[in-house]
């Protein structure tokens, strides 16, 4: 975690305004909400917008949010892109540093290919979480808490009675997400197999061609495709079981709130702006706790990856050395 | 999509991949209406007082639920196990065709090039075939917007007018601003990623000569440059992708306001009811949402057309001895 | 049967727009061992890849024991290189590269490079797996495993390519001399740096911008 860390103080003010504005736009987005239960709850009753000034003010007033709310989410994610794609460019450049900055003896011991590969595989990996994650986990886990505590606000009961169900769900997840896991490995490492024999096949080309062993390693390659598709096939299937089956408990919430939500708003306990709102949310609070196994095994797959780079970065600003290899090791 | 066809009937796997997509198609359609209609009996379960049917109605949509995702859950295993089998040939046909080219085709190329064809070329096709936002989507979002376009229309023709008048403008600014400018930029990308990944090789298998010359610095200038231009070339793809969402908001926000108004002036012209109101924003959900979904997928689909292109090329690749 | 077993004439050969060999010619006699010398970028390299049928010549003709076809011309020589270039594989299938070879070929192979020793030693003997990269083996057992493969092949044309420049002195000298009962009789093209790495019966030559004169 360390080279995360360095790179958010390498970029300091900028990782500070991009995470402004994306808690900026959550709020807004609840904002938009507030407004449009209000605006339920008034057009339900339709005597509220008896005068024109009143109808015409709130509409106003929306095309307002929806403006302003437009303009943050353009400013959040171009910001946010900005952040994420210089993380990448310091990793990049770290990663280039190190085989300038290592001993010559070190890098004899290397493979060119196996090398490039590691630099379009892993750094790729780190970029694109950088670009997909990094700032997205950060709004869902601010939509989350957000919307929670106004959801509470508005109605306890309902709140908890449409979030507790998620837990079992959540555990189902975790089960579910390590099952891929156990599949996704045994495919990786398959994998691994395939490349480093891909990458030898391009730096022994000449030999292959000399001892005509073509058939040789052709055998070899398909073989390692086999074992590598054979445990991919097992993973795709279960995984599509798993997630099928974890999209139909996720309706289980809303089934729930449906039930016992349509009953209170009979009972005249909550508004139908209140109600409807509650089903437009609470997809935002269930969403992310079911999300969690993935978002944490996700992260976990991103530490490890940056946790194997680590050694193979220097990352470096205005001349001071504050990196992350471990040459000297 | 031309060039993944190509690749597809090149496989011999083209009548079983389209068999299973259409098989797998009909899911989103038919969850969005399930999801409308749940909520419009519930809503008018709370305008007639029948409130004590609630149990009875959520119970039911459960059920039928339940048979939903069992179908989807068995087609998507099969397409999923479909998509591994045919990355697989792939990965075969790939390695196979690297072995039958002459060797001054293969030193020819960057070694960069070929390392990028296997690990991310292919990845793409298969991405393209199977991964989230692509041409599985693409087929259901078609679908999607089709029947839920069908459905709210036979509502309300009003709010699918209103509707229809928010995406529109929508399509046009996104397809001029974004969509048509994403392959370009990511071709740009690819090209600079190569640049850098090539530069990797001299750093490791020249480190003699870096060091004695003392070209360290040279490389890393080097290495910077392109670096830089990837950082630029990617901006310029999220700034089209931020504005992309920009507006998605505005006009997706801004829609649900003017069905909102219009839906109520209706009730109260008592020409609808509040259920059949959360019936059409159920629908219009989908009606929104199916044609974005139809962008992203085409934007990522033309994206990875591109790679699928590179693979093409490289299995079409002569043998010029 | 031919004179010669390498015969080359007026080869010319360019790798995008630069001329690398110009006009070259070279008549090597059946079981004679010829060393070439030269800088780095000077083409050494190239003409052996010429030499092994890799390269086809943009101009004037290669003849390998005769063979004309770069695909007949690879069957009729074997490659010992510099780096590291073993398969992920058993020794076995590096030796043999695929190839139906029976046991006491392969062992007889493994004495000529003196390695039989080691490999017997190994628990999985010729079924061990070199690892990836050739990892599990150190540089001079790589190249007697690149050397062992060359007397299986038994081709007539042996072409070295700085077979010991990677190596320590002690292992290079060895390397050496299990070189030697590997050329015993063939017809041998040593590209080197080093000409102290070459023997008494080499006939030199040296290479400079694209061309060879005898040294």
């Amino acid at each position: 975690m360390g080279v995360i860390k360095k790179l958010i103080r390498q970029h300091k003010p900028l990782f500070g305004v991009a995470v402004f504005l994306t808690v900026a736009s959550v709020f807004l987005s609840l904002i938009w909400n507030r407004f449009l239960m209000e605006l339920l709850d008034r057009l339900a009753d339709f005597s509220a917008f008896s005068d024109r000034s009143g109808a015409a003010g709130f509409l106003a007033g929306g095309i307002g949010i929806v403006l302003i709310l437009a303009f943050a989410e353009f400013a959040s994610y171009c910001m946010a892109a900005f952040v994420c794609e210089s993380f990448a460019h310091d990793l990049r450049m770290g990663y280039v540093r190190y085989y300038v900055r290592s001993d010559v003896r070190l890098l004899s011991g290397l493979r060119a290919g196996e090398e490039q590969s590691a630099m379009q595989n892993e750094l790729s990996d780190i970029s694109n979480y950088f670009r997909e994650n990094l700032f997205s986990f950060l709004k869902q886990f601010v939509t989350f808490a957000v919307t929670f505590l106004f959801l509470l606000h508005r109605n306890w009961k309902l709140t908890l009675l449409s979030t507790v169900p998620v837990f079992p769900l959540i555990a189902y997840c975790f089960f579910s997400g390590k099952t891929i896991k156990g599949y996704t490995d045994r495919c990786q490492g398959y994998q691994r197999q395939i490349n480093g024999l891909a990458d030898m096949i391009l730096e022994l080309f000449p030999v292959i061609w000399v001892y005509d062993a073509f058939g040789l390693i052709r055998d070899s390659m398909e073989e390692r495709i086999r074992n590598w598709r054979d445990a991919n096939i097992r993973k795709e299937k279960i995984s599509a079981r798993l997630m099928s089956l974890s999209g139909l408990l996720s309706f289980v919430p809303l089934l729930l709130l449906l039930g016992f939500g349509g009953t209170m708003t009979a009972r005249g306990e909550i508004s139908v702006g209140t109600f409807y709102i509650f089903i437009n949310l609470s997809g935002n609070v269930s969403g992310f706790l079911q999300n969690m196994p993935n978002i944490y095994a996700g992260f976990r797959k991103f530490e490890a990856s940056v946790d194997r780079l680590a050694g193979r970065l220097v990352l470096e600003r205005q001349g001071e050395d504050v990196c992350a290899d471990m040459r000297s090791s | 999509m031309h060039e993944f066809l190509k690749l597809i009937r090149r496989l011999k796997v083209g009548r079983r991949y389209m068999t299973l997509l259409l098989l797998r198609s009909p899911f989103d359609v038919v969850w969005t209406y399930m999801q409308a209609s749940l909520l419009r009996s519930v809503f008018s379960c709370l305008e007639t007082g029948s409130a004590g049917r609630l149990a009875a109605i959520c119970a039911g949509w459960g059920l039928l639920c339940a048979m939903l995702f069992l179908y989807n859950g068995t087609v998507w295993s099969v397409y999923a196990a479909f998509s591994a089998k045919t990355e697989a040939r792939l990965q075969t046909d790939m390695t196979n065709k690297i072995l039958s080219l002459p060797y001054r085709t293969v030193q020819g190329r960057y070694s960069g090039e070929w390392l990028t064809m296997r690990n991310n070329d292919i990845q793409a096709v298969i991405t393209m075939m199977n991964g989230p936002l692509n041409i599985p989507h693409w087929v259901t979002a078609l679908l999607n917007t089709v029947l839920s376009s069908a459905l709210m229309l036979r509502c309300s023709p009003v709010l699918f007018f209103v509707t229809l008048a928010f995406i529109l403008p929508y399509l046009l600014v996104s397809h001029g601003m974004v969509l048509r400018r994403l392959p370009l930029l990511k071709e740009e990308s690819r090209s600079a990623m190569t640049h850098i990944t090539t530069y990797i090789e001299p750093l490791v298998t020249e480190a003699e000569a870096i060091a004695v010359y003392d070209a360290g610095d040279m490389m890393l200038r080097k290495c910077e440059q392109e670096s830089r231009r990837l950082l630029r070339t990617n901006m310029k793809m999220h700034l089209r992708r931020g504005l992309g969402d920009a507006v998605s908001r505005l006009f997706g926000i801004g829609g649900y306001l003017a069905v909102l108004f219009t839906g109520f002036t209706m009730i109260s012209g008592g020409t609808m009811t509040f259920s059949e109101l959360v019936y059409c924003l159920q629908m219009r959900g989908a009606v929104l949402s199916g044609p974005l979904m139809l962008i992203t997928c085409m934007s990522n689909i033309k994206v990875h057309a591109v790679c699928a292109k590179k693979v093409n090329e490289a299995l079409e690749e002569s043998f010029e001895a | 049967m031919c004179r010669y077993a390498i015969e080359l004439s007026h080869i010319s050969f360019s790798y995008e727009q630069n001329k690398i060999l110009e006009d070259l010619s070279l008549k090597v006699r059946q079981g004679e061992h010829v060393g070439i010398l030269g800088d780095s970028g000077c083409g050494k390299s190239t003409l052996l890849k010429l030499l092994a049928g890799l390269y086809e010549a943009d101009g004037g003709t290669v003849l390998i024991a005769g063979k004309k076809e770069p695909r007949r011309i690879r069957e009729q020589v074997a490659l010992v290189m510099q780096q590291n270039s073993l398969f992920p594989l058993s020794v076995r299938d590096n030796i043999s590269c695929g190839h139906t070879i029976s046991e006491k070929q392969l062992w007889e192979a493994c004495e000529g490079a003196s390695i039989a020793g080691w490999i017997a030693s190994l628990p999985d003997g010729l079924d061990t797996c070199v690892g990836e990269r050739g990892n599990q083996v150190s540089g001079g057992q790589a190249q007697r495993i690149q050397i062992a493969r060359a007397i299986c092949k038994d081709a007539p044309v042996i072409l070295l390519d700085e077979p010991v420049s990677a190596l320590d002195q002690e292992t290079g000298q060895s390397v050496l001399r299990a070189l030697h009962k590997l050329t015993a009789g063939k017809t041998v093209v040593h590209v080197t740096h080093h000409p102290e790495t070459l023997g008494d019966m080499y006939t030199l030559y040296h290479m400079e911008g694209g061309r060879l004169t005898r040294a």
